[in-house]
C-alpha cells in the first residue's frame, strides 16, 4: 500500500517528465511543452528564477547612479551601478509593502524612493530611510537590511548575467565552451567593446521556445524568408553599380554551407562563413573601401586567421534565452505560454568608421524587427504553431534532422550541418534536465 | 511664406495627402512609390531628433528599400501579410508650417485603423489595431504637382513593442 505522499510524488514526476524523447526512431518533443500552463510556471521557477539569465549590458549602466530594470522570469529587478562602480542586482520591490520602486526602463539616480510611504534605498539596496521611523520597533532597518539582493550577478565581455537560485555553478562553469564563441562575437568590435543601443521590441502570440529554436535554425530561411530574400536582391531600375549590389540571399541560403554546434549546457551556434572575396562581415555588405579598412582593423588586432573567423555570419545562443547575432543582441522574454516579447539591441561597434555602424544598423533594420522584410514572417510561423498545438495534436514534434551526420566529441559538443537540428536537440536535452529533474536545482 | 500662398495651396496639399492615404488603403503601391522624389525618405523614428544613419529607427526607407518593400508585398509570399491588412488612413489636423513655391513643410495627425481578418480565431489573426501618429511631410512642388521628399511618422506607440508593421502607414 503506497502512502499518499509517495503516490503524489509519483504523480508529480509524471507531470514533469516525458516531454522529450531521444530514441532509435529519432528525437521528439511533446506539443504540450509549448502550451501547458503548469509546465510554463515550472520553467519560470526552475530556469528563469533560478539559473543564470541575461539581465543587461555594461554599456547600459556605465556610470555610478545609472540603472536599468530587467526581468528574471516573473521577477522584476534593477541592475544599478553603485557609487563604488560595482554592479548591484536588486529585487525591484519595497521591503515595506512590496511596491515596485522603479518604473522607468532606465535612468540615473542617487537613491530609490518608494512612492507609497517614502522609504528610501541606496544604489546598493541598503535601506537608508524609513519615514517617521519612531512608530516602528527599534532596529527594523537593521533587521531588514535593504532591498533583497539578487544573489549572483556577474558579467562576461560586457554581458551581464544574474541568478536567483541560492547555489548555482559559477558563470564561468555555466557558460563553459560557449565562452569561446562569445569571444568571437565580442572580438568583432575593433575598439574592444560594443555599446548596446535602444532596442527594437516586438511580441508574438506564441511560446518563447519557438523563437529560441528558430534563431539557430538553418533549415527554414529559404522557405519562410523567400519573399524577403527575393525583394532584397531587387534593384531600382537604372542601378548598375556592382560595388553596391545587394546580396542574393535566396541563392545563398538554398545551399548547405556552414555548420551548427550544440553543447551540453544547452548553448549552441549557427555559423555560416562568407565567401573569401566578398566585402562582407556577418550579413552586412560594405562598400569596398570601407570593408578594406574594417577588415584591416580586425586583422591588425587579431591576426588574419582569427579576423577571417570573425567575419562568419554567427548566431551564438546562451541558454535559456539570449542570442549574440551579427550586429545585435536578441533577448527572448516569456510572458505567458502563448505570448512572447523579443527585444533586439543594435550593438554599435567601437573604433570603426561611422559608415561601418551605419551599414550594420541599416542592414539589421531592413531585415529584422516589426517592419523588416525578413523577421516578421517568422512571427507568423510561431502564431501558426501555437494555433495548431492548442489541443495537443500532433502529440510529438520532430527534431531528428541531421542526427546521422552529427559528430559528437568526448566533451559532448555536437557539430552538425548548417540545417541540422543540432542546436534544438542541445536545447531540449538541457531543458529536460532542468524542468523534468527530480527536486529543485539550487 | 505669405498667407495668400497658403490659401491657394492649402486645398492642393490636402487633396494630395488624402490621395496618398487612399492609394495606401487601396493597396495601389506602385502609384504610392511614384509620389516620392528619387531621394525621398519614409521614416518611422523613435525620436525625430535622431540621426537615422546612426540611431535605431522603427523603419528607415530610402528609395531602394521602399521599392524592395513594395516588391515583397506584391510578389510575396509575404506570410506576415497573408492575409493582408485592411487599412483606413485618417488624415487630419493638416497644417502648413512653412515653405515657398518649390517646397513646403506640412504637419498632420494620422490615425491608421488596421484590421487583419482571415481565420480570425487563430493566434496572430483576427485583430484590430489603431496606429495614431504625428506626421511631418517635406513636399516638393514641380510642374503643378507635389511629391514627397520626406515622410516622417512619429508613432504615439513608439516606446511600446511594435506589432506587425509590414503594411505601410
Amino acid at each position: 500500500m503506497i502512502d499518499e505522499a509517495t503516490a503524489l510524488q509519483g504523480l508529480a514526476m509524471d507531470q514533469w517528465s516525458g516531454h522529450v524523447r531521444e530514441e532509435e526512431a529519432g528525437f521528439f518533443v511533446a506539443a504540450s511543452a509549448y502550451t501547458d500552463s503548469a509546465l510554463y510556471a515550472r520553467e519560470m521557477e526552475q530556469i528563469f528564477e533560478t539559473l543564470w539569465v541575461y539581465v543587461g549590458h555594461e554599456s547600459e549602466v556605465r556610470h555610478p547612479g545609472e540603472y536599468v530594470t530587467a526581468w528574471m522570469g516573473r521577477q522584476p529587478i534593477i541592475v544599478a551601478r553603485t557609487k563604488d562602480g560595482e554592479l548591484a542586482g536588486l529585487v525591484n520591490a519595497c521591503r515595506h509593502r512590496g511596491t515596485v520602486l522603479c518604473r522607468d526602463g532606465s535612468g540615473s539616480t542617487n537613491a530609490f524612493r518608494c512612492p507609497y510611504h517614502g522609504w528610501t534605498y541606496a544604489l546598493d539596496g541598503r535601506l537608508i530611510g524609513i519615514t517617521d521611523r519612531k512608530q516602528y520597533p527599534d532596529g527594523l532597518a537593521q533587521q531588514l537590511g535593504g532591498l533583497l539582493r539578487v544573489p549572483h550577478l556577474e558579467s562576461y565581455r560586457g554581458l551581464v548575467f544574474a541568478a536567483l537560485g541560492s547555489s548555482v555553478p559559477s558563470l564561468d562553469a555555466y557558460l563553459g565552451p560557449i565562452r569561446a564563441h562569445i569571444d568571437l562575437w565580442a572580438d568583432g568590435s575593433p575598439g574592444g567593446e560594443y555599446v548596446l543601443r535602444r532596442p527594437h521590441r516586438f511580441r508574438y502570440p506564441g511560446n518563447w521556445k519557438y523563437q529560441v529554436e528558430n534563431t539557430v535554425d538553418g533549415y527554414h530561411p529559404r522557405f519562410v524568408h523567400e519573399s524577403g530574400f527575393k525583394a532584397l536582391s531587387q534593384r531600382l531600375v537604372g542601378e548598375s553599380d556592382d560595388e553596391h549590389a545587394p546580396r542574393d540571399l535566396s541563392t545563398e541560403f538554398a545551399t548547405e554551407h556552414g555548420l551548427t554546434r550544440g553543447f551540453s549546457g544547452g548553448h549552441s551556434t549557427l555559423e555560416r562563413p562568407p565567401g573569401p572575396d566578398e566585402p562582407v562581415v556577418g550579413l552586412a555588405r560594405f562598400a569596398p573601401e570601407v570593408f578594406e579598412r574594417y577588415s584591416g582593423q580586425l586583422i591588425d588586432r587579431h591576426g588574419a586567421e582569427r579576423a577571417n573567423n570573425l567575419r562568419v555570419n554567427r548566431h551564438v545562443f546562451i541558454f535559456p534565452n539570449v542570442f549574440l547575432m551579427d550586429v545585435n543582441v536578441r533577448v527572448v522574454h516569456p510572458l505567458a505560454p502563448d505570448l512572447t516579447e523579443v527585444n533586439s539591441y543594435f550593438a554599435e561597434a567601437s573604433g570603426v568608421d561611422a559608415e561601418v555602424n551605419s551599414e550594420r544598423l541599416l542592414d539589421l533594420q531592413k531585415r529584422l524587427g516589426s517592419t523588416g522584410l525578413v523577421g516578421p514572417d517568422d512571427m507568423e510561423v510561431f502564431a501558426r504553431n501555437q494555433t495548431a498545438l492548442a489541443a495537443g495534436r500532433p502529440e510529438w514534434l520532430v527534431f531528428s534532422r541531421g542526427i546521422e551526420a552529427e559528430i559528437v566529441d568526448p566533451l559532448g559538443e555536437a557539430v552538425g550541418t548548417y540545417s541540422s537540428e543540432t542546436p534544438q536537440r542541445a536545447f531540449w536535452r538541457r531543458w529536460s534536465e532542468i524542468v523534468e529533474a527530480e527536486g529543485r536545482e539550487g | 511664406m505669405t498667407s495668400e500662398w497658403v490659401t491657394t495651396q492649402r486645398i492642393a496639399i490636402e487633396q494630395f495627402l488624402y490621395r496618398e492615404a487612399r492609394l495606401l488603403d487601396e493597396r495601389r503601391l506602385d502609384e504610392w512609390l511614384g509620389l516620392f522624389t528619387d531621394d525621398g525618405v519614409y521614416w518611422i523614428p523613435f525620436d525625430p531628433k535622431d540621426d537615422p544613419l546612426a540611431d535605431p529607427s522603427i523603419l528607415y526607407d530610402d528609395s531602394e528599400l521602399r521599392f524592395q518593400r513594395v516588391c515583397r508585398l506584391q510578389h510575396g509570399p509575404a506570410y506576415s501579410q497573408m492575409p493582408p491588412s485592411t487599412t483606413l488612413h485618417v488624415v487630419t489636423n493638416i497644417e502648413i508650417l512653412g515653405g515657398d513655391e518649390s517646397s513646403c513643410e506640412v504637419s498632420t495627425a494620422l490615425v491608421v485603423h488596421e484590421v487583419r481578418a482571415g481565420d480570425h480565431r487563430q493566434h496572430g489573426l483576427g485583430y484590430q489595431h489603431v496606429w495614431p501618429a504625428r506626421c511631418t511631410y517635406m513636399l516638393r512642388r514641380a510642374e503643378e504637382k507635389f511629391m514627397i521628399d520626406k515622410k516622417t511618422v512619429l508613432l504615439a506607440s513608439r516606446a511600446l513593442p511594435v506589432p506587425n508593421l509590414t503594411f505601410i502607414l
